[in-house]
């Protein structure tokens, strides 16, 4: 069993950031997806999805794919395996803290 | 967790929640089952009801395919991983009840049951985001009772015509629910340099 302080300084800083963390989430529960639909998703700007999927593939927790449709470009993301395993370990933090906080605001109310 | 659980639903979804396509196969539903009404009061020739089926079943996919690339172009594509067996097996149940149903002379409509109790599973699987699945839901628990109201012989024409209508509806609420998160800015993005 961790402690609380493991689980806060076991988050991953890289996923944690709302933008990116949207980004995996999204990309977790499919196959691949269109840069265009995480840019609709987060309401990033085209240069600020750009950086946060950078710094996820100099990671290795997405690979992205490039290719053209007859004459439309196309940029496929999906997540590696490193990446599914990053973003599930992260939302069983997450769940840890949030139940411990739910505990603490139950014990400040009774 | 729950804007989370949001963006999971949407991306697994992205495909049956494009609601304004669906809207063109639900009206083609509905107006088969008015042609077949038309026919049995004699306004229409059998062929006439043949003919006016194909043309409509060709012109729903046909919307149905054209719709679907202009989401695409608009919103990006998604290769959906595969999220389970829940909604062919629905579909089927339904399918199977429905064919038992207009040969048994039952006083209710058990698939319009079935149909129902998918359209609460799909209200309550969304989390919130498709509360207009409940109200529809209701709609189709009360034409349950269709067969008490409608001759056996038009039973079929009135479900086609129900259910083209109640889907149309839920059509438009989806494409609301999901142009209404795809177009809502993610929080606090800009703050990178506080996580980098």
């Amino acid at each position: 069993m961790t402690t609380p302080f493991e689980d806060l300084a076991g988050l991953d800083k890289l996923i944690h950031e709302p933008a990116r963390l949207a980004i995996m989430t999204a990309l977790s529960s499919a196959d691949h997806a269109e840069f265009l639909f995480l840019q609709s998703l987060t309401g990033l700007t085209k240069g600020n999805l750009s950086a946060h999927l950078s710094k996820l593939e100099d990671a290795g927790f997405i690979q992205i794919d490039k290719h053209f449709e007859g004459k439309k470009p196309v940029t496929q993301v999906g997540l590696t395996d490193k990446g599914k395993l990053a973003i599930s370990e992260h939302w069983k933090r997450l769940n840890n803290l949030r139940s411990q906080a739910a505990q603490w605001v139950a014990d400040d109310n009774a | 967790m729950q804007n989370l659980k949001h963006i999971r639903f949407i991306t697994e979804n992205y495909g049956d929640m494009q609601g304004l396509r669906q809207i063109p196969l639900s009206i083609c539903m509905a107006m088969v089952g008015v042609l077949s009404i038309a026919s049995s009061m004699d306004l229409i020739s059998g062929w006439g009801v043949v003919i006016g089926m194909l043309i409509l079943i060709g012109l729903g996919y046909a919307s149905y395919d054209w719709v679907g690339k202009r989401y695409n172009a608009l919103y990006g594509s998604v290769q959906s991983r595969q999220s389970g067996i829940a909604d062919p097996v629905w579909i089927t149940a339904a399918i199977v009840v429905f064919l038992i149903e207009m040969f048994a002379d039952l006083p209710f409509s058990p698939s319009m049951l079935i149909i129902a109790t998918f359209f609460v599973y799909r209200w309550y699987i969304s989390d919130g985001l498709l509360p207009h699945y409940l109200p529809l839901a209701i709609v189709l628990l009360l034409m349950v009772a269709l067969p008490q109201v409608v001759e056996s012989s038009e039973r079929v024409s009135w479900f086609l015509i129900v259910l083209g209508i109640v889907h149309s509806i839920a059509g438009v609420f989806d494409h609301r629910a999901l142009t209404r998160v795809l177009q809502r800015p993610a929080p606090d993005s800009i703050h990178e340099e506080e996580y980098a």
